[in-house]
């Protein structure tokens, strides 16, 4: 049987989409694919952006005492340039991707929730224009881009710049939140027929792990921004250490965030670089299994290490131990899979295309990088380096050495399927060896700077023995940088004009992706090749059918449980702040003032409410309409009740001259039930729309099934109530 | 008593009542299993043995006088090495045969039931680490003896749903990743609270009554003072323990990969050079 009459055959056709064309697709388009590109755009321009800050600031460093930049102005670029390249190239850059190759990779038509896809992508670029808008708005952050307090709070950083940081980053963070959770559901639940999780590329794989290391990772992020606009905006006490705050408390969500971070930024990057390897050594990944836990173990290992950031903080010598001894666990999983790509490349019959001759670099660099980072968890060595230019080289030869040339590999490997036209070869190369080589002479002198002593993030040095000739050279490699990434771009533009036609499937690849015509149609394929393993266009030329898989499909409760998750961690830091705070908590009722039978009663109806909304949920039938409503009706009550209660223990707080800026305790007791009671606002909110459109008919039967996944988030609601009213009147009652 | 030789070879209280128990223990195993499959029996005499160590050995004598951390080692030992381990020990037959008796079969379903099973790990994490309780359990060896007992059926219900020796009656594959996951934070916020909470939540410790006189080798010699003692323990349940959790994360992961990987029936064909050009 011919491949086209066997597509026929065992395929079944899908129904057409409609998707706006011309200008208004830029806007209006909700197709992961158009968005995707989108992203990649958007990414681009902040790409360029962060580079020419970093350029200025090589230009600052060119030589000893130089005077191009005042050290405010200095302060201001290195903040936005770890800003800008973090939060709104790396991470969104892999997003992109994943956005426009998931659903194509495993044969599905978009995203699970296009409008979610179509809004993540508008908050990055939102989020990414709130925070270069501070320029206009009197200075740019300037605390670096992991802005610790004390130097962040309001005392020291008196210009806007931190509060458009903070909700810049907030913004571009639920953003992110959003992607990941539709790519989660995406991957579970939109797979085609025979496409089980064991036989996804692993690049899908590898998003998949992100996405769960973004939905845990982002909450410790977002509570600590929250707690930092509190201190700016409102006053508060959280990280303010003279009113029995504390700085440390920074670090430690900052870094339960940051750490992880550094695994959503290289992650979808190896998943990259497992598509292109086994492609051009025309031989299947060595240790699939191997690649695809150990991404796995290291995502759950992520979220145990991350205070080896914290070993100059002086929290003692236990911590730092532990630490230590639990961040070296992390190089085995990494190892493994340098270990994997070579056996890969191993006896392979290797072209050296320029996305291959990226991921051959890729593999050495980010060796270098690793072995760097290792060194780090030793405390000694990272006593002796911190703060120091060996940092700088070390992050930025696991970021680019590491993910942006993972992510060239990538976009010289898929660039043909997303516009149909072919990259110059020539041009690539010319682009390759300026980059490899422009990295590699920034960089590599950082290292020995470092030993030397230099000191990051100072604006100048002196003319010590060596110094200004090694930053001179580095300088010279960053415009290097800039003439490489020049070349990419001519590369682009020229492709685009007059590039040579690609076809559906240039490099003889084997995922799903090339199955279909390059670029693919809005709907992405005319008939899905039945799978039935890892590598659908070579079993469709070689090997017998089989069988179908059933898959859960319900998205909106899984997107719902997935968000759960999230939020619960970001009430669980919320909570730990007033627990951290408040010792001891026992007796804290009377000496606050707070009224324990009041509240409780008050609770009692939230908790009540659990209960009427679960018999809204179970008459959900035609016929039992009004038996909905009124349960509804009562939920929504109950709701406000509790509302009332809460606004009645705040006026009296209030009146007894607790605040959020008062006290700790104010600012922590506060800051927990205010966003609860957000929560709460915003489920009302739901409920009402849900009971407004039952009450005009507006439901269709099937949507009609809303109020399940409603129910869900209530719950949610009702179950951190439980956990803040234990801890705040039942433990506080204790003598 | 100044040196630490004394401390570890001199320090150990043979308790008959321990000693009885765990003997007991092992051998009532032993007459129900015959001894059979081997691997399990070793497994489960192994817990037991951790089990006795931590009760007996000089860790129960310092944790009852003087280290909060060694107290804390004690705990781990007790339900996150020693429960687990007999657990797994447990052979299939064996709960098979428990399984046809019906008042042990509805006995293990109530206990086996994995909401209940999380809810009392954490509830005796936490409960027993509230100052009332483990300053009496301190000042009382009955309520000592509770403790310990408590712990030791938290561990043992705990991992019961995952490592059941009967793989149809553990939990699913995925929902192990939840369990052991929201496992590990509620373990490893208490250790980080712990961790961070200035002396003094437990008085005993700050100022111990030196009854044998090695407070000064303690203090001075291994440079453990309270508050290092405490961070040390808070740090011990934070990291290792927390390490036990997330182990049984990859467990659950890697159970249901081997399982999707028992439906796959690809074989790696690759031919030499193929696709669609």
């Amino acid at each position: 049987m011919t491949e086209a009459s066997q597509l026929q055959a065992e395929s079944k056709p899908l129904p057409r989409l409609s998707e706006p064309e011309g200008l208004l697709s830029w806007v209006a388009s909700v197709d992961h694919k158009q968005i995707g590109i989108m992203y990649l755009l958007a990414t681009l321009v902040f790409f360029l952006v962060g580079g020419i800050e970093a350029l200025i600031m090589r230009l600052q460093l060119a030589r000893p005492e130089n005077s191009l930049l005042s050290p405010d102005a200095y302060d201001q670029l290195f903040t936005m340039h770890g800003t800008t390249m973090i939060f709104l190239v790396v991470v969104p850059l892999l997003i992109g991707f994943a956005t426009y190759f998931v659903p194509l990779m495993i044969g599905a038509r978009d995203m699970a929730f296009p409008r979610l896809n179509a809004l993540s992508f508008w908050l990055l670029v939102f989020g990414g224009l709130l925070l270069y808008y501070s320029f206009l708005a009197g200075g740019a952050p300037s605390a670096g881009w992991f802005s610790y307090a004390p130097l962040s709070g309001a005392t020291f950083s008196t210009s806007q710049g931190l509060t458009y940081w903070a909700l810049g980053l907030l913004t571009v963070g639920v953003g992110s939140l959003a992607a990941a959770i539709n790519l989660i559901v995406t991957i579970f639940a939109l797979r085609a027929e025979g496409m089980r999780l064991t036989r996804v590329p692993l690049f899908v794989w590898m998003v998949l792990v992100n996405g769960f290391i973004l939905l845990f990772a982002l909450p410790p992020l977002n509570a600590a921004l929250a707690m930092l606009l509190a201190d700016r905006l409102l006053n508060a006490n959280f990280f303010v250490t003279n009113s029995g705050g504390s700085a440390i408390l920074w670090q430690q969500f900052f870094w339960a965030f940051g750490h992880p971070e550094v695994y959503i930024m290289i992650l979808p990057a190896w998943g990259m670089i497992s598509e292109v390897i086994p492609v051009f050594s025309r031989k299947p990944i060595f240790g699939y299994e191997f690649v695809a836990g150990s991404s796995v173990a290291i995502g759950v290992l992520s979220f145990a290490v991350y205070a080896h950031h914290m070993f100059a903080v002086g929290l003692g010598m236990p911590f730092n131990l532990a630490f230590s001894a639990a961040s070296m666990l992390i190089a085995v999983p990494t190892g493994i899979k340098i270990f994997n790509w070579i056996a890969t490349m191993w006896g392979g019959r290797i072209r050296f295309t320029t996305s291959m001759m990226f991921a051959t670099a890729f593999l050495v660099l980010f060796t270098i990088g690793g072995i760097t980072g290792v060194t780090f968890a030793v405390v000694p060595i990272d006593w002796q380096m911190t703060d120091t230019y060996y940092v700088v080289a070390h992050f930025h030869y696991v970021l680019f050495g590491g993910t942006i040339f993972a992510i060239f590999a990538g976009v010289y490997y898929w660039f043909p399927k997303i516009t149909g036209r072919m990259l110059s070869e020539r041009l690539g190369k010319a682009h390759f060896w300026t980059l490899l080589i422009g990295f590699n002479v920034t960089f590599f002198v950082q290292h020995i700077l470092g030993i030397l002593g230099m000191p990051r993030r100072v604006y100048t040095y002196p003319d010590f023995p060596g110094w200004g000739g090694m930053n001179l050279i580095s300088t010279a490699g960053a415009f290097l940088i800039a003439a490489a990434v020049l070349l990419f771009i001519i590369n682009v533009i020229r492709s685009l004009r007059s590039g040579e036609p690609a076809g559906n499937n240039p490099w003889s690849a084997w995922t799903l992706e090339w199955a279909t015509s390059s670029p693919p149609p809005v709907d992405n394929f005319k008939l899905i090749p039945p799978i039935r393993g890892r590598r659908p266009l070579w079993d469709l030329a070689f090997r017998p059918g089989e069988e179908r898989v059933p898959m859960n499909r319900n998205v909106n409760r899984m997107g719902m449980l997935l968000f759960i998750a999230s939020e619960a961690i970001f009430f669980t830091l919320l909570i730990l702040a007033y627990l951290y705070f408040n010792r001891p908590l026992g007796g804290i009722v009377t000496k606050e003032g707070l009224d324990p039978l009041q509240t409780g009663i008050f609770s009692a109806m939230l908790f009540l409410s659990s209960f009427t909304i679960w018999r809204a949920t179970a008459n959900r039938g035609s016929a039992t309409t009004n038996r909905t409503r009124i349960w509804l009706a009562l939920t929504i009550l109950l709701g406000f009740g509790f509302l009332i209660g809460e606004g009645l223990e705040w006026r009296h707080l209030f009146a007894m001259g607790t605040s959020i800026s008062a006290s700790i305790f104010g600012t922590t007791f506060f800051t927990m039930t205010g966003f609860h009671g957000l929560h709460v606002s915003a489920g009302l909110l739901m409920l009402g729309i849900y009971f407004f459109l039952l009450q005009k008919g507006m439901l269709t039967t099937s949507k009609r099934g809303g109020i399940e996944t409603l129910s869900l988030y209530w719950h949610f609601v009702d179950v951190v109530w439980v956990v803040i009213f234990s801890a705040v009147y039942v433990a506080g009652s204790l003598a | 008593m100044t040196t630490t030789w004394d401390v570890i070879t001199q320090l150990w209280e043979l308790q008959p009542s321990v000693l009885t128990g765990c003997l007991l223990l092992l051998a009532g195993y032993l007459w129900l299993t015959h001894g059979e499959p081997r691997s399990k029996s070793l497994l489960f005499a192994a817990g037991d043995a951790v089990l006795a160590f931590a009760l007996v050995s000089p860790l129960d004598l310092l944790g009852d006088d003087y280290l909060f951390s060694a107290h804390m080692l004690q705990h781990l030992l007790i339900m996150l090495v020693a429960a687990p381990m007999m657990v797994a020990g447990l052979p299939a037959s064996l709960v098979e045969r428990a399984q046809q008796h019906t008042f042990l079969a509805r006995a293990m379903d109530v206990l086996g039931n994995p909401v209940l099973d999380w809810f009392i790990m954490a509830l005796i994490l936490w409960g027993w680490h509230a100052p009332v309780l483990y300053n009496a359990a301190l000042a009382s060896e009955g309520v000592h003896i509770l403790e310990h007992l408590m712990m030791l059926a938290a561990g043992l219900m705990f991992f019961w749903p995952i490592l059941n020796p009967l793989p149809e009656r553990r939990i699913q594959p995925l929902a192990v990743v939840p369990y052991a996951f929201t496992g590990a934070i509620s373990n490893s916020i208490l250790g980080i609270l712990l961790t961070f909470t200035p002396v003094g939540l437990y008085p005993a410790y700050v100022n111990p009554t030196d009854e044998i006189g090695i407070l000064k080798l303690i203090r001075q010699g291994w440079g453990l003072t309270a508050e290092i003692d405490q961070q040390v323990g808070g740090l011990l349940m934070w990291v290792p323990g927390g390490l036990v959790f997330l182990s049984m994360v990859l467990v659950g992961l890697t159970r249901w990969y081997a399982e999707e990987g028992k439906l796959e029936d690809e074989m790696f064909l690759a031919p030499e050079e193929a696709g669609t050009d």
